[in-house]
């Protein structure tokens, strides 16, 4: 293959494993249409008798940074529409199941008039957040890795400790409401860590980060 | 404007027969007389997206000794292209009527 092709598809390949939306698969087969592609376009040129041809097949394709972008834009609105919907699934169970204990913890500390109160709270909390977590992920998009993977681990963490500690406090003697609570927070905080980062992204108007290559 | 646009023919491009990347680009160019000039490379992340919505089915070929991606409509892209065709013809005739009267 001639090198100018051959340097291109380095760069492409360097860009791509650089995006953090654009999985391994995906990348192998973006890489061997582009292969595919500049091949032919090269041929073609070659055929027409221009001179340069493989610049000129790479300038038609574009700059690799610019395709880069194009795909991760696609794959990312994929995968953070299901990151969002399984968000919000998750946040109404955790917020139906909470409700049960919460229910349970607080029965013997206070009114029945304080208790709806808190569940409605808690509960509505937690949907309201998981549903806008939901629709603006499916409308705008996070570039912020590290805040975003973070709240992904905070919302794991949050959701464990929540369902452990549920669990706990339901069937246990001693029911331990505050770890129960502790829980409930980390995880609305994670959800709307996320939503946050969404909100930002979608103003920002994304794609992949800029890897500098133009070539 | 092109860009709002470029799922429909990309759409109505492969809707006659199963094209390949670069040829659907190609087609593309023929059948709008030149007047599309885009960058090639991203016409196959519409090619991509069109596939993960259903409306574009692919499977790779061996040609010229290289794995190909060849792209085929399918019956939801056809229902796809048949609105999008219901709509831009309802919205060129009415930019047309508009453009066209007489103050």
């Amino acid at each position: 293959m001639n090198s100018n092709l051959e340097e291109y598809l380095q760069q492409l390949n360097r860009d791509l494993r650089r995006c953090f939306w654009i999985g391994k698969n995906r990348r192998r087969r973006i890489l061997l249409e582009t292969e595919d592609h500049l091949l032919e376009a090269a041929q073609r040129e070659t055929e027409n008798g221009e001179h340069g041809p493989q610049q000129r097949a790479i300038a038609k394709f574009g700059a690799s940074n610019e395709v880069v972008e194009a795909f991760a834009e696609t794959n990312k609105r994929r995968l953070l529409a299901a990151l969002g919907l399984s968000t919000g699934g998750v946040s109404g169970i955790t917020a139906l199941m909470s409700a049960g204990v919460v229910v349970h913890t607080l029965r013997t500390l206070a009114d029945p008039w304080l208790v709806i109160s808190v569940n409605l709270l808690l509960a509505g909390f937690i949907v309201v957040q998981g549903t806008a977590t939901i629709v603006h992920l499916v409308s705008g998009i996070g570039r912020e890795r590290v805040l975003f993977l973070g709240a992904i681990v905070l919302f794991g963490l949050g959701l464990f400790v929540t369902v452990k500690s549920s669990y706990n406090a339901w069937t246990g003697p001693d029911p331990e409401y505050w770890v129960v609570m502790l829980g409930l927070l980390v995880t609305t905080q994670a959800t709307g860590t996320l939503l946050r980062v969404g909100q930002w992204e979608w103003r920002r108007n994304l794609g992949c980060p800029h890897t500098g290559s133009s070539s | 404007m092109l860009k709002g646009h470029l799922e429909m023919l990309v759409l109505a491009t492969v809707a006659p027969q199963p094209l390949h990347g670069y040829a659907v680009i190609q087609a593309l160019c023929r059948h709008s007389k030149e007047l599309f000039e885009l960058p090639e490379g991203t016409v196959y992340p519409v090619l991509h997206r069109l596939e993960q919505r259903r409306l574009l089915a692919s499977q790779w070929t061996v040609a010229a000794g290289r794995r190909r991606r060849v792209y085929r409509i399918t019956a939801s892209g056809r229902k796809a292209l048949a609105k999008h065709r219901g709509e831009w013809k309802a919205f060129t005739a009415a930019v047309s009527s508009v453009l066209g009267a007489r103050a």
